[in-house]
């Protein structure tokens, strides 16, 4: 690798959200509500609580990993012929 | 941590490490190669003093922390989660065989210069009319189907693509959808009124151009023997100048003509903007097949010089299309698993002119392929085993590291060459392994450059 200051380098665009996830663990949000269970965890009271979206579906502590392949991909081109137009994969 | 999850390789003195399950790819250095297995194989002993002997402590600890951080993401390291395929039953393209004729004789043609093995035909109104109501009314909650033109060659029954594309545009506005059209030609019958017809229409084009004149000339002949490269350049770049540039241009090469390097430099070089170049589809006693280890090593080495120039190009300002390196550059750099190469079966089918259903325009005209037709449907048991089909469920794909990556390969191609849809064709196995690998190199080596070159490079593959 070229640079000497990393010894690994994501080729996908994580290493952005791993700055960020780095930032948002070490914020803590001091009026949190927790009154509402004992258990650290989300109550939806501000954005950058290290708590915040674990519980919720908002920004995760950490990147979120990449969707899960549930269906087809039904607008992928052909990989095998390189034939491909929008819609199909023809 | 999932120890068999992720996969290393070795590529052009590149070390890099391939989560099987996220598709996440990344570069590692000598200390990160010896630190991530320790990891991944869940070390709990102190590596810093394992290793001191070898790396000095500072480095040590900067590497596992950043290993530690790349675990921690969700991206890499994570283990299997179970895939629930979901069966797609509508149908969002079709693919119409317009013509089971054509005007060339090309020598490497997988379709029997047209005629798919069978009588010379185009197809009629009447069939073209019900495989377009027999789309829409199989098209479920799809807001919009694609109508595909394929032959043989197309062009030869144009008279009907303008009625089928009238007839698709009612069908569609009486039912409140929308429709968009494809079409896959030769290029030689092009004229400024179906130029003007198809740009008009907006179809999503693919023309077939083998590059250099020696080697196009050399494999498409007319049936009288007659050369059309020619004809076929000044088409297409008639239709490049005064029309669009939103079209690919598809060539193929053979055993005999494996430096396709330069015919992806060719066509590149006339300023066209959609570059794909494949491997002839011929069984293996074809004179023209590639299919021992010997001739598939050969490729390999052309997609390698491939690799050099498609980085040479980047850096000096000309970068290259070619559908392979682009498209693998797209999903290395947003990674998204996939359990099936397509929609074959499912979302996507073909109509001979027959009137037989097709999972898709490779799998014409085998009998044993046929999943319906369109007088009488679906038949739904032949069709299944299409609409199921998924990596996971090939023997030799689950145990293959790049399995979510490519979705299982090409259901047409298992078929035809090993008659089997779950045993993967190998060749192509070992062709998307190498581009693979290859595209990881150029993206390590663009990476260099910085942040503007990521940029550009994302520009160049989303023209």
């Amino acid at each position: 690798m070229k640079s000497k200051n990393h010894h690994i380098k994501p080729l996908a665009n994580v290493g952005e959200s791993l700055k960020k996830s780095k930032g948002n663990k070490k914020q803590v949000i001091e009026d949190c509500d927790k009154s509402k269970d004992s258990v650290p965890a989300c109550h939806g009271c501000k954005d950058d609580c290290k708590y915040y979206c674990q519980t919720q579906s908002k920004i995760a502590p950490n990147p979120p990993p990449p969707p899960k392949p549930d269906t087809p991909p039904e607008d992928n081109p052909c990989n095998s012929t390189g034939i491909r137009a929008p819609g199909g994969p023809i | 941590m999932q120890r068999n999850s992720v996969h290393f390789f070795s590529v052009k003195d590149r070390y890099f490490a391939y989560d099987i399950n996220t598709t996440f790819c990344t570069e590692l250095d000598s200390v990160a190669l010896t630190i991530m297995p320790e990891l991944l194989s869940g070390a709990s002993g102190n590596l810093e003093k394992k290793y001191a002997h070898v790396y000095p402590t500072p480095q040590l600890h900067r590497c596992i922390k950043e290993c530690n951080e790349l675990l921690d993401s969700g991206y890499f390291g994570v283990g299997h989660s179970p895939y629930k395929h979901r069966i797609q039953n509508n149908v969002s393209a079709i693919c119409l065989h317009i013509a089971h004729n054509c005007n060339l004789s090309c020598e490497y043609c997988y379709a029997d210069t047209g005629a798919f093995g069978a009588n010379r035909q185009l197809m009629s109104r009447h069939i073209m009319q019900k495989a377009i109501d027999f789309a829409f009314v199989h098209s479920g909650d799809f807001e919009s189907i694609n109508v595909g033109f394929f032959g043989g060659e197309p062009l030869l029954n144009f008279k009907l693509i303008r009625e089928a594309v009238e007839y698709a545009r009612n069908t569609a506005n009486s039912l409140n959808k929308k429709v968009t059209f494809s079409m896959a030609s030769n290029a030689v019958l092009l004229t400024p009124d179906i130029m003007d017809f198809i740009n008009r229409e907006n179809f999503s084009l693919l023309f077939s151009l083998d590059g250099p004149q020696k080697v196009h000339d050399r494999m498409r002949k007319t049936k009288h023997r007659k050369k059309t490269h020619a004809v076929v350049i000044k088409n297409i770049s008639e239709y490049l100048r005064n029309y669009s540039d939103n079209f690919t241009v598809r060539g193929t090469f053979t055993r005999t003509t494996p430096n396709f390097s330069d015919q992806v430099l060719f066509l590149n070089d006339q300023g066209f903007k959609s570059v794909s170049v494949e491997p002839a589809q011929l069984v293996e006693t074809h004179p023209h097949s590639i299919s021992t280890h010997g001739e598939i090593t050969r490729i390999l080495y052309e997609y390698d010089k491939l690799a050099d120039l498609y980085l040479k190009r980047f850096n000096k300002g000309q970068p290259l299309h070619f559908y392979h390196f682009d498209h693998c550059l797209k999903k290395l750099l947003d990674p998204k698993p996939t359990h099936t190469e397509c929609g074959a079966g499912g979302g996507f089918i073909a109509i001979a002119p027959t009137g037989e259903i097709f999972p898709c325009f490779e799998t014409v005209p085998e009998k044993e392929n046929c999943i319906g037709h369109i007088d009488f449907g679906f038949d739904t048991h032949k069709r299944r085993i299409f609409q199921r089909m998924h990596a996971d469920l090939r023997e030799e794909c689950r145990r293959c590291w790049i399995k979510y990556f490519c979705g299982g390969g090409c259901h047409a191609f298992n078929i035809r060459y090993n008659n089997n849809i779950k045993i993967p064709y190998k060749p192509q196995c070992e062709f998307i392994k190498y581009r693979f690998k290859l595209s990881a190199w150029i993206l390590s080596e663009i990476m260099n450059g910085g942040e503007r070159s990521v940029k550009i490079l994302k520009k160049h593959l989303n023209e």
